[in-house]
């Protein structure tokens, strides 16, 4: 409890806690108007603060494998996560990546065999199986405590969200908007609400769809 | 068999969840029985001109095929496989083996992956047998191209194939380069001389002889030299290798392109108990998976074959060869209907010898049910118009109308 950076970290949720606490919602609309789900949504400050509320419950996630697809398809976690890959199907999977954010390989397995993965460098992890290279996932890894996925409705909201200036940015593999306009500089603290909206200028991707067959094919 | 069943069986009740099985060693057996109604020419395989697998006077209750095909993981990048069946047709050996190779699968690297094949195993043309054993999801024969494929060619050597895996690079898909060096195919052309295309499920096993040569009789052996008796498939004439190469694109499982341009690269004038053939082809492909499972596949193949040097440059024999297919398949939950067209043919505008060619289409319906994981009905109805112009030699219509109708209960046991 005596380190430097908790007391830093102690100083500034002070500070922060004293500040306008605003919530700041996130709408994402493909050029059609309707609303896009799972994007990524991340919340990062733009000046270096302390700003990691609340360590331990944020240390681990998961990213399951189930009938030869990551699950979920895109997840999204804080730098410094232990990622666990269980494999849940009856067939082996051998997991890697080769992302400069995390390059990583995880040896032929099932269930429960590796020890989670830390993800400890912000970035886009691809994930893929090196067995069945139609499996393929997503990690964003977070410089920022405030992330998440809009919903059916294309919403996010951060919740509180101490004053001050972040940038903010969505993203998703599908998206195909040039990544800056995927970011935004936002001032919060200044009213009670923010409401930024992504209007995408360009239409998704497909969607990688999986063959629905109850018997996959081995591939020659 | 059933101390092979009795085997697989307890490690299958292992599985669940919670204690993973070892999927180490993985068997798959199938055991496929046909009730069949002909009313074709007389079978190839009994010396006759006819295009089918079974004729007239050899329909009824059969073995389809009985296969057992294994993968075992020697490391955590290398795998052995290999298949081993019997049809109960006129083969040489009961029970042979028609594919056995080493993969090897390192780990990909700077958005690249290295994939090697060692062994015998086919030559990356077909799209449509792609389940266990090599054989088709979607019905019961493959397409005359794929048919051939079983039947005459199998890569005895090496495989390297480079991918760029594109969908992991937020590209469109994965790119492959594809190279193979092979022995062991200086027959690959004979069957196609004699019988020209055909329609069946038939896999050549690796030391299979057909017994039975049909409008045979048209070569002359080098003086001194002596036939094998039958056919023989996969053996060493010349020194030479050959080769193919080809290219892949994939999108995940939807798109599949892919084109390979194939020669064995045989010599004409080597000749040991049988003549050296010289085969080449190119073959493109594609496969689409569309919503609402439907599948279509369409491939084309054009290429020829050679045999019998004469010092004059002039082969005895030379023929052109031709065929594609479209097939449409569509999954409704444990049903799959799919119907298929097939042309086909093959011409002699060259060669100073003996004169054979054909020609022909044929439609495919076939109705499969998956009763449960493991057993499953399948229905199969093929018409195959066909001239071939060596039948008259044998005392039959050069043009003919075949139609085979089978029922296939098929059985299969995973561990």
């Amino acid at each position: 409890m005596g380190s430097p950076l908790t007391q830093a970290f102690l100083g500034f949720s002070l500070v922060f806690s004293c500040a306008a606490a605003d919530a700041l919602n996130v709408l994402v609309v493909d050029p059609a108007g309707r609303p896009v789900s799972e994007v990524v949504v991340v919340v990062t400050p733009t000046a270096a603060q302390a700003v990691r509320v609340d360590p331990v419950a944020r240390t681990h996630a998961q990213m399951d494998q189930r009938n030869r697809e990551f699950v979920p398809h895109v997840l999204v976690i804080e730098a410094g996560t232990w990622v666990d890959f269980p494999n849940n199907d009856t067939v082996s999977h051998q997991v890697y990546s080769f992302s400069p954010a995390k390059p990583f390989q995880l040896p032929l397995y099932k269930g429960r065999t590796h020890p989670p993965v830390l993800f400890d460098r912000a970035g886009v992890v691809t994930l893929g199986c090196n067995i069945h290279d139609n499996m393929l996932g997503y990690i964003y890894v977070a410089d920022s405590p405030w992330f998440g996925k809009t919903d059916l409705d294309g919403r996010w909201s951060s919740g509180e969200l101490p004053a001050g200036r972040y940038d903010l940015h969505v993203w998703n593999p599908r998206l195909k908007d040039p990544p800056e306009s995927l970011h935004r500089l936002i001032d919060v603290g200044v009213r009670l609400e923010v409401t930024e909206t992504f209007k995408l200028d360009h239409k998704l991707k497909s969607e990688r769809r999986q063959p629905t067959d109850a018997k996959p094919w081995d591939d020659y | 068999m059933l101390a092979l069943a009795a085997w697989v069986m307890p490690a299958r009740a292992e599985t669940n969840a919670d204690a993973p099985a070892d999927d180490t060693h993985s068997f798959i057996l199938s055991i496929d029985l046909r009730a069949v109604a002909s009313d074709g020419l007389p079978s190839y395989l009994e010396g006759g001109g006819g295009k089918l697998r079974f004729d007239e006077d050899h329909d009824g209750v059969r073995i389809g095929r009985i296969f057992l095909d294994y993968r075992g993981r020697l490391t955590d990048t290398l795998t052995a496989r290999a298949t081993i069946n019997t049809y109960g047709d006129h083969d040489n050996n009961p029970v042979d083996v028609t594919e056995a190779y080493l993969d090897w699968r390192p780990f990909p690297a700077h958005g690249w992956r290295w994939r090697t094949k060692l062994g015998a195993f086919y030559p990356p043309v077909s799209l449509e047998n792609r389940a266990a054993g090599w054989s088709s999801p979607y019905s019961l024969t493959s397409s005359a191209i794929n048919t051939w494929l079983g039947e005459e060619f199998r890569t005895i050597g090496a495989e390297v194939t480079a991918t760029w895996l594109g969908s992991q690079q937020n590209a469109l898909g994965d790119l492959s380069l594809i190279g193979g060096v092979y022995e062991f195919n200086d027959d690959a052309g004979l069957l196609m001389s004699f019988r020209g295309w055909s329609i069946n499920d038939r896999q050549t096993p690796l030391f299979g002889r057909l017994h039975f040569i049909p409008i045979f009789g048209i070569f002359t052996p080098p003086p001194g030299a002596e036939f094998r008796a039958g056919f023989e498939f996969f053996h060493k004439i010349d020194d030479r290798l050959g080769y193919y190469a080809g290219i892949e694109w994939k999108r995940a499982d939807q798109i599949t392109l892919r084109a390979l341009h194939y020669d064995n690269r045989g010599d004409l004038r080597k000749f040991h108990y049988d003549f050296d053939w010289l085969t080449r082809y190119d073959s493109l492909g594609a496969r689409v998976e569309l919503p609402r499972d439907w599948t279509v596949i369409g491939q084309w193949m054009r290429g020829d074959t050679s045999v019998g040097y004469i010092p004059s440059g002039v082969t005895q024999y030379y023929l052109d060869l031709d065929s594609w297919f479209a097939l449409l398949s569509k999954r409704l939950g444990a049903h799959r209907v799919t119907l298929r067209y097939d042309e086909f043919g093959t011409d002699q505008e060259q060669g100073t010898g003996f004169r054979n060619w054909d020609e022909g289409t044929a439609w495919t319906l076939a109705y499969l049910y998956d009763l449960d994981s493991r057993w499953q009905l399948a229905l199969e109805s093929l018409w195959i118009d066909s001239k071939l112009t060596g039948r008259v030699q044998l005392g039959e219509p050069v043009s003919a109308r075949e139609q085979q109708v089978q029922l296939a209960v098929r059985y299969t046991l995973r561990n």
